[in-house]
């Protein structure tokens, strides 16, 4: 059982394991998937800077190929050497801007601004276009301009955000800087759009998209969704943002998780650049969250692929599984069901006699232990057999080889047959169950082999003396036999009891007048042959045993009314007679002893 | 008794304008030219776009132009009590100011006016109750005193970086502008003893130079300002 013990043990440690590892594995697998998103927020972050770049630089082409026109540059010569700018100017620079932006091919801008070299703005075209005259002279993106260089920039103007391009305004002959010109493309809702189109895929699969939304602040600019989430959170992201270069935001800034109404997203937040940083200009890449797995959603999730052979190692699964049942019946067989077998098959041959005890050297563990204590049990039974015997030979004498011993005698019962050869008596430190044992299941009966020691009260299994019958009180001279010492106490043997017609008990008496009722009467040659013999000195002897018998109850303490000589020598004749018919003894003789401060008389078969 | 005060009176007057006459006739001109370093190309800008600026292909960068932003003071070798001028004007011209530094003498009254087309919100980041608050709207203007000499204000709207007029307030009535080619004019100089700073943007450069205009009537003086390479540093 050890080993199977060691397997159980082994098994249920790895169910533990399995079940803990069951439970774990979906965190881990939803902090690789909340990984997983956070790395699609920065590459779609990533992506749209890139893709703002990619704007910027087809813009600032754009804004180059405008400010070549030569139309542009002789109306901003001109204006440049003017002190005052007037309106008829203006108008004539506003009609060339507005007919350069319907030029454009694709995006065309939303505005145009046309800058003289004193930074002074000649028209604007497409927005604002009665404003002139005013200096844009230090904005960051005109100086550059009108100092030669093409560059963007992101303005906000009344609240709007644009992208900008500006490039300088060249004169041909002589080659000189004439100005500059602004153009401006607002961040709209297309926009948007159009830098979340890789994010699409081909419609059929959602995977990777995201969504994508410019701020002001608190103020949306556009979106490619209408959802409106929360801008506090990502108002306290972009402001907690310190590196100089506004694109590194989208890897070093934590995605934030947002709501909008009752859903869910995660989001990182990209600061934008130029001057529109100052106005918090910001763009925000979200995603819906995702679902928190757990034991359950993660089963739910398991698709049909995943269970497929080449994805799942059923072979190797299968084999374990056979592999631990197997293992678990080998043990179960081999340290559980042959040893019970054994032990079974060798208790069968127990109660049916073919083996005296246990092989105990057969059995191991608690089987081997369950054989010790038996064998432990009946060595003990053995014991109080042979001591009985040893009482009875001591009682009766030793009985020679072919005579009546105390075996001999109890064994002739009317259950067993008379003829049975005696068996020779068991070793003491063994316990036979054969028919040899009969006498020790007599010797159940109580009967105080030896008289010098009375009896001690008896276990369960001793059953309540019968009562004395009531003897009438009778002048006797006390003729006690000596004590011959102090009872001896015998321990019954777990012997189911036969139907004993004949009981020899220290209450001869009682056990006579119990078994007259039911007992037959002895047969009439067998009561015949010894009655003549005894006749003359039974009535002697029975009257010696009476009066002893009566001089022990009174000695007693007991009352002797109702027991009368008629009586007592009935009782003892029929004792006798049916005593010698069962033994075939030749006499029977009566003995008066007390036991248990009671008087009570014992009958021994006489052989010779 | 009136009558003879309003004669003191008018008496005294009469002196002074004849004295300031007199002195009109004996004050000089200063004239000069700024000179400056070669530069190393342009200024990084305030802010950049997703793109780093790039040169055209067809003209040369125009290199950076320091002298919109100086200004030349001549302060005299002795202290004397300077009366200030009645008003200065700083305009805002839309997206700067039409100077972006000016000079103003202690005690001499600035008027800021909105010229361009978008209502601006100014502060001074030195002196926050140098200017009224409020908004200054289109076509509106605020005012304020300078009441100390030596002191520089940084004058700008929080929500426009770009949009930044420097007011540096100085204690003589002699300062002027630069053109772009560094030169400058300063006439009604008395006779004396004088140095000559430049201010650069946001802090004074050095070495000072030191101007002597004799007496005599309309005389001219003509100096040269070296700037030392480091100037735009603020030492």
């Amino acid at each position: 059982m050890f080993f199977s013990k060691i397997w159980l043990f082994l098994l249920t440690l790895i169910a533990g394991a399995a079940i803990t590892v069951a439970l774990l594995l979906p965190r881990p697998a939803e902090r690789a998937h909340v990984l997983g998103e956070q790395q699609r927020l920065a590459v779609g972050c990533g992506v749209v800077n890139i893709l703002l770049a990619d704007n910027a630089r087809r813009r600032v082409d754009f804004a180059r190929r405008f400010a070549r026109a030569p139309e542009l540059g002789k109306v901003l010569y001109e204006a440049s050497a003017a002190d005052q700018l007037d309106e008829r100017r203006m108008a004539s620079a506003r009609e060339i801007g507005n007919r350069l932006i319907s030029s454009a091919k694709g995006d065309a801008p939303d505005f145009a601004m046309l800058i003289d070299t004193r930074g002074r703005v000649v028209a604007r075209a497409k927005r604002d276009e009665k404003d002139f005259g005013d200096l844009v002279a230090g904005r960051p993106l005109v100086d550059d301009a009108l100092a030669g260089l093409v560059r963007d920039d992101l303005w906000v103007i009344d609240n709007t955000l644009y992208l900008v391009a500006g490039a300088p305004v060249m004169g041909r002959e002589p080659l000189e800087y004439l100005g500059a010109v602004v153009l401006g493309h607002r961040v709209t809702t297309e926009l948007t759009r159009s830098f979340t189109e890789w994010s699409r895929g081909d419609g059929k699969s959602q995977r990777f998209h995201v969504e994508l939304a410019v701020y002001l602040g608190a103020d949306l600019m556009a979106s490619t969704t209408p959802v409106a989430i929360d801008t506090a959170p990502m108002i306290r992201a972009v402001s907690g943002l310190s590196d100089r270069d506004v694109i590194r935001d989208c890897q070093l800034n934590q995605p934030l998780n947002l709501k909008a109404g009752k859903e869910e997203y995660s989001a990182v937040v990209a600061r934008m650049p130029g001057e529109a940083q100052s106005r918090q200009a910001y763009f925000t890449v979200f995603i819906q969250r995702p679902t928190e797995l757990g034991v359950v959603a993660s089963t739910m999730a398991i698709r049909k692929s995943d269970l497929s052979p080449s994805s799942f190692p059923w072979p190797l699964l299968s084999a374990g599984v056979v592999v631990a049942l197997l293992l678990g019946i080998g043990l179960m067989v081999l340290e559980a069901d042959r040893p019970l077998r054994r032990l079974a098959r060798e208790a069968s041959k127990l109660a049916t006699g073919e083996i005296d005890r246990f092989a105990e050297d057969r059995h191991s563990g608690r089987f081997g232990s369950v054989a010790r204590n038996v064998n432990i049990q009946i060595d003990r039974v053995a014991r109080v057999a042979k001591s009985a015997k040893q009482d009875l030979d001591q009682l009766l004498g030793p009985a020679p080889q072919g005579s009546l011993g105390t075996i001999d005698l109890l064994a002739a019962g009317p259950s067993s047959s008379g003829s049975m050869p005696a068996s020779p008596p068991p070793p003491p430190s063994e316990f036979r169950f054969s028919h040899t044992a009969k006498p020790a299941a007599a010797l159940d009966l109580g009967l105080p082999l030896d008289l010098s020691r009375p009896p001690e009260p008896r276990g369960p299994v001793a059953r309540p003396r019968p009562p004395a019958p009531a003897i009438p009180e009778t002048p006797f001279a006390p003729a006690m036999p000596p004590p011959l010492g102090k009872p001896r106490v015998l321990t019954p043997p777990p012997m189911p009891i036969q139907a004993q017609p004949l009981r020899f008990d220290d209450d001869i008496l009682g056990a006579v007048s119990q078994s007259t009722s039911s007992a037959a009467s002895p047969p009439a040659e067998t009561v015949a042959a010894p009655a003549g013999f005894f006749d003359s000195a039974t009535d002697a002897t029975f009257r010696d045993v009476y009066s002893q018998f009566v001089a022990a109850k009174q000695a007693c303490g007991e009352s002797i009314s109702g027991i009368t000589f008629d009586k007592f020598a009935e009782k003892l004749r029929r004792n006798r007679d049916e005593l010698m018919s069962r033994t075939g003894c030749r006499d029977v003789q009566f003995r008066v002893y007390v036991k248990d401060g009671k008087a009570a008389l014992k009958a021994t078969p006489v052989r010779d | 008794m009136p009558r003879r005060w309003f004669t003191v009176l008018v008496a005294a007057g009469c002196g002074v304008v004849v004295h300031a006459a007199a002195a009109s006739v004996l004050a000089g001109t200063v004239t000069g030219r700024v000179d400056v370093p070669a530069t190393d190309g342009r200024e990084s800008s305030l802010s950049r776009g997703y793109l780093e600026p790039v040169d055209n292909a067809i003209l040369p960068i125009q290199p950076f132009n320091p002298m919109p932003l100086m200004v030349v003071v001549l302060e005299a070798e002795s202290p004397v009590d300077v009366v200030a001028p009645p008003q200065a004007s700083y305009d805002l011209k839309g997206e700067s100011f039409a100077r972006p530094v000016i000079a103003v003498v202690k005690g001499q009254e600035v008027v800021i006016r909105n010229l361009s087309f978008m209502p601006r919100t100014l502060a001074a980041k030195e002196d926050d109750a140098l200017i009224p608050k409020g908004t200054l709207n289109v076509t509106g203007s605020k005012s304020f005193r300078v009441a100390e000499a030596n002191k520089i204000y940084t004058i700008g709207d929080p929500a426009v970086p770009h949009l930044i007029g420097r007011i540096v307030s100085i204690a003589t009535p002699h300062h002027s502008l630069l053109d772009r080619e560094g030169r400058f004019t300063l006439d009604n100089v008395p006779a004396g003893t004088y140095k000559a700073r430049v201010f650069f943007r946001d802090h004074w450069l050095s070495p000072e130079t030191a101007v002597t205009m004799p007496g005599g009537n309309r005389a001219k003086v003509e100096i040269r300002i070296s700037i030392p390479a480091d100037y735009r540093v603020s030492k």
